[in-house]
């Protein structure tokens, strides 16, 4: 299963790193005659504009998997210090950062996507915050769990004997021990932050046109689906299922890999 | 008392009491005695009876909901009024300790050799890393563990092999006390004695003092100069070895001994103490083995018997042998 994922995320990244010398056609100039069904000369269509889909579908991948990436980079970067700290040091400090992400993570995520976004504004990184902003709470929550956890194992106990520092636990017998789990929540958030971000974009909040971006050509080829201008909508709705789906079907097999119990339910 | 012989550890009325919303869980309680230098003093008692707190109570890192008062030296220093940070610096050096389960008292994701220099470093910041490995080869010879083996991980080694390690790794620095809670209880018979017997050996080596905390009456006439008997968090009696095992005083320590199975095949009855211990929680005044106590006295439910001096390394905390019981009516 794993296996299969990782060759889908292969060749996306594969497809995102040579958009530019894959893609047959600028993505943002007109290239043939509008609205032209799939042909050998452009095998995803044309939309609108005349502009090539296969190659906006191709440069959307870069833009896909950038803003993923660094929206899920973010969220770590803010779940997985306050997680930590939260879970170690406990107490009050615990009670109100874990009252905070609660409260975050109550928000139903686009919604909360979209509020973020509207006062951010569209771009690149404002995008990549406010999913940030969404996935933030999981990590914290994972990571907290974990730590509290494992705080309570021997082997933290056993250090604290030898006279170890805090700082000393929680990075080197604290940490360690719970990035496993990081691992995986990581690549599972990837799938959603995909889906969130072609949300935005959907919505208009996303990137602005005339950048290539699966959202923004889907909500822009849902106004043509009547004239049964299919391909407009296929190819990037393919793109972000098939890519979700990688992502999904990579974390799952490693999940399993990393938690060996997971499989052995039945 | 007992001039003549340096007290490395006194505890003087020591208590540790758990917090809860429902009140403080007494579970040490009053609980007085010396260490002497290379000495081994063994603390024994059932389940719960606060042993074990005591244990990490000396090192301090007992839970955030555990109040410790009274006085505890350390060679001269009073532990309770250290801080965290001061704390850090004793622990590990001065007073370290061996815990109960070898499997997971050590970092799985470290290597041995990282066990090590992570311990040494810590209090002795100025040592290099290559002699740190020297020290760390040195302290793995003493335990029968192959230098060749720095670079594994624990998962593997067996049980008894951690075990050796972990007492390696309390031992490196030179401890003037360390503390073994229940250090052979998760190991199969062949491997404790072998595990007893090398912590002895390393112990005369380096000339350390020992609290031995266990609830296997054997595994401390093996090892303990003197014994310590724990009940719900009193401690009951103290005397040398030899006194407990053949002149018991206090009620207790007598049904303990008669309660430890033996293998003669002809003595297959199996006597116990019946009841339980009393929950330490809001526990008032008043000796804690009075229900289950044949010789229980009027006074015995009123008020804590005093730590009685028998004579010189002989105390029972029991009005039986309280010399002012006359006046508070037996009865």
């Amino acid at each position: 299963m794993a296996f299969v994922g990782a060759v889908i995320l292969i060749v996306f990244l594969l497809a995102a790193l040579f958009a530019d010398q894959i893609a047959p056609y600028d993505p943002t100039v007109r290239s043939g005659r509008t609205f032209q069904p799939p042909s050998s000369k452009h095998i995803f269509g044309t939309d609108n504009l005349g502009r090539d889909m296969f190659s906006r579908v191709l440069h959307g991948a870069k833009i896909a998997l950038l803003i993923a990436f660094m929206a899920v980079l973010i969220a770590a970067a803010i779940g997985i210090p306050l997680g930590l700290l939260s879970g170690y040091i406990g107490g009050p400090l615990d009670r109100i950062l874990t009252l905070i992400m609660d409260a975050v993570y109550s928000f139903p995520g686009l919604i909360l996507a979209i509020a973020v976004a509207a006062v951010l504004g569209t771009g690149v990184t404002n995008i990549a915050v406010s999913i940030a902003v969404v996935y933030a709470p999981t990590y914290f929550r994972v990571i907290r769990n974990q730590v509290a956890s494992i705080k309570s194992e021997l082997y933290v106990e056993a250090a604290r004997a030898i006279g170890a520092r805090n700082w000393t636990i929680l990075f080197r017998y604290v940490l360690p021990n719970v990035l496993p789990s990081v691992v995986v929540v990581l690549s599972m958030n990837l799938a959603d932050a995909i889906m969130t971000e072609a949300g935005l974009s959907f919505l208009g909040l996303g990137i602005a046109p005339p950048t290539p971006d699966w959202g923004y050509d889907l909500s822009n080829g849902q106004r043509f689906i009547l004239m049964n201008d299919w391909w407009m909508i296929m190819f990037p709705g393919l793109a972000i299922i098939v890519l979700v789906l990688g992502f999904s079907l990579f974390s799952e097999g490693l999940n399993e890999y990393l938690n060996p119990n997971v499989g052995e339910r039945e | 008392m007992s001039a003549g012989k340096d007290v490395v550890c006194r505890m003087e009325n020591f208590r540790v009491y758990y917090m809860t919303f429902d009140g403080p869980v007494k579970a040490v309680d009053g609980v007085s005695m010396e260490v002497y230098k290379e000495e081994t003093v063994g603390l024994v008692g059932e389940s719960g009876c606060g042993k074990s707190t005591l244990g990490s109570a000396l090192l301090k890192i007992l839970p955030r909901t555990a109040r410790m008062e009274g006085r505890v030296y350390l060679e001269g220093e009073d532990l309770i009024p250290k801080s965290e940070k001061e704390m850090q610096k004793l622990r590990g050096a001065k007073i370290s300790m061996i815990f109960q389960d070898p499997m997971t008292s050590l970092n799985p994701i470290m290597k041995v050799k990282d066990h090590f220099i992570e311990t040494i470093k810590t209090h002795k910041p100025e040592v290099s890393e290559d002699q740190a490995l020297e020290m760390a080869s040195k302290a793995l010879a003493e335990v029968g563990i192959s230098e060749s083996r720095l670079n594994d991980y624990p998962f593997q080694f067996s049980g008894g092999m951690r075990q050796r390690m972990m007492i390696a790794l309390s031992i490196v620095l030179r401890p003037t006390l360390v503390i073994a809670d229940e250090p052979t209880t998760s190991l199969d018979v062949i491997v404790q004695a072998q595990i007893l017997q090398l912590m002895k050996e390393i112990q005369s080596h380096i000339r350390s003092s020992m609290i031995l905390i266990t609830h296997d009456l054997g595994v401390v006439a093996e090892m303990a100069h003197r014994i310590g008997v724990m009940y719900a968090g009193h401690l009951v009696e103290l005397a040398p070895r030899d006194t407990i095992y053949y002149k018991p005083l206090h009620p207790y320590t007598q049904a303990l001994l008669e309660s430890v199975p033996n293998t003669d095949i002809n003595d297959m009855e199996l006597s116990y103490i019946d009841g339980y211990p009393p929950s330490l929680l809001n526990i008032g005044e008043g000796c804690r083995f009075v229900d289950r106590c044949p010789k229980t006295m009027k006074v015995c439910r009123d008020r804590t018997p005093p730590d009685v001096e028998i004579k010189e390394d002989h105390m029972v905390k029991c009005w039986l042998y309280a010399d002012n019981v006359g006046e508070v009516e037996r009865s």
